[in-house]
């Protein structure tokens, strides 16, 4: 386990997936000998939130749940928001680079090269949709919800356009991003034939592996920590779960 | 096959990690449990038992030997600290003997060893992954575009069982989504790209 007196670099030695966990936070590299503790204080980050969710991505069993729900919504909410900067600005056009890009995988037969473009756009596409509707609508709400439960205002108070929407509404329609992952690297490592640049297969491969951990990781959270944190919240400001 | 079941009881930790580690390197499908109570031994419908011979109340088990329960009992198996420990325990409960402070390639033989007469170790099963004729008229289908109801309707048989396949289409092939099965169709010539919308 992780503790606040762990240095920086001993983290990414233990895995250095860890590094976009970091830069979520504003951490880059050059951290020297400095400790989580140091770095953190310094960027003004809340020390036990970083450490619960370093913990959480290393270990899978070490699931604070109880701790993690009882960070403010705000700081759960900008940590996803982040991820999803990060997935839609870095890391997707990195795959897509490889896979689409001029210098990409390349089949002797053209079909094959248009068969994996296109689904990998059709994820891409779903990808967005997703994040979207989390950050424009989701993520709002329960920003929302978290003031009327801070200021005990009634549910009465909240803006018109979240006025039937409820999280367990969400949860229902919270689709799974990562099949079409996972279906991604089986087409490249089952059923298409070997690329004329091998090398780029490799590559692509272990960014698809790395999402893959980081999104489940990701949703993870959504599902396990930040619903439960607004329907509790629903429940106290007086809001009926069952009304869709 | 019935999938294996073992039981560990131990109160240690790391015997409880440790060995339920080298069990799912030989069952992918096992069950383990864990206890750390004795009297479970009776009550428990495992295969193999685990027994911790550290445990205060081990000595009891030789008086209920003696009481002549013996016979219903699973195979116990005792987790002994070294070779010689075995003096110590062998007074006939226990039919194997697994000595911790072997290396991991002695141990999984010797677990193999214990095993492999009931449950050869699964570690590399040959699974059949080869469609069938009917899985793969369904996934002509679904590649398609039809829904399960239209395919249900289209050859004659339930909805259950259009899904049914489908579950094994997905396991088989390690394709979870529609458009999966899409690229997986075309490529194999279960279906022409220009038919796809
Ligand atoms: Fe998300
Ligand atoms: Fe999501």
């Amino acid at each position: 386990m992780i503790t606040e007196n762990n240095k920086m670099v001993d983290l990414v030695h233990k895995n250095y997936v860890l590094i976009s966990v970091f830069s979520r936070f504003g951490i880059s590299l050059g951290f020297g000998d400095k400790t989580i503790r140091e770095v953190c204080e310094e960027k003004k980050i809340d020390l036990q939130f970083f450490l619960e969710i370093v913990n959480s991505f290393l270990d899978h069993d070490y699931f604070p749940r109880e701790q993690l729900k009882s960070f403010p919504i705000r700081l759960i909410v900008d940590y996803l928001t982040k991820t999803h900067h990060e997935y839609l600005e870095i890391t997707i056009p990195e795959i897509e680079r490889v896979i689409s890009g001029r210098e990409g995988i390349c089949y002797e037969d053209k079909e094959h090269n248009f068969l994996l473009n296109t689904f990998f756009q059709e994820y891409k596409d779903e990808l967005i949709a997703h994040i979207k509707r989390e950050d424009e609508q989701v993520f709002p709400y329960a920003l929302e919800i978290e003031q009327c439960y801070l200021q005990k205002k009634p549910a009465e108070t909240l803006p018109d356009t979240f006025r039937d929407y409820t999280i367990s509404r969400y949860l229902q329609e919270h689709d799974d991003i990562e099949e079409k992952l996972f279906d991604l690297k089986n087409i490249i490592i089952k059923y298409l034939p070997p690329p004329k640049n091998p090398r780029l297969c490799y590559q692509v491969i272990v960014l698809l592996f790395n999402l893959e951990k980081d999104m489940n990781d990701h949703s993870r959270i959504e599902e396990k920590v930040f619903v439960p944190k607004v329907a509790m919240m629903e429940k106290v400001i007086g809001r009926n779960n069952s009304r869709q | 096959m019935r999938k294996i079941n073992f039981l560990i009881i131990t109160e240690s930790f790391v015997y409880k990690t440790g060995i339920r580690f080298l069990l799912e390197e030989m069952y992918v499908t096992g069950k383990i449990h864990y206890s750390e109570d004795l009297s479970q031994i009776e009550k428990s419908n495992a295969d193999y038992i685990f027994v911790d011979t550290d445990l205060p109340d081990v000595k009891d088990l030789y008086k209920q030997i003696r009481s002549g329960n013996e016979g219903v009992w699973p195979v116990l198996i005792a987790l002994i600290h070294h070779r010689k420990d075995k003096d110590l325990v062998s007074s006939g409960i226990f039919r194997h003997f697994l000595d911790l402070s072997q290396s991991k390639s002695e141990i999984l033989h010797a677990l193999a060893e214990i095993t492999k007469n009931s449950f050869p170790p699964d570690r590399a099963p040959v699974r059949e992954e080869k469609l069938s004729e009917r899985e793969k008229s369904i996934l002509r289908f679904v590649a398609l575009g039809y829904t399960n109801k239209e395919i249900a309707e289209k050859l004659f048989i339930s909805m259950h069982t259009v899904i049914t396949h489908r579950k094994n289409i997905t396991r088989k092939l390690g394709i979870k989504t529609v458009s999966g099965l899409t690229v997986y169709a075309i490529l194999n010539q279960l279906i022409d790209m220009n038919n796809v919308g």
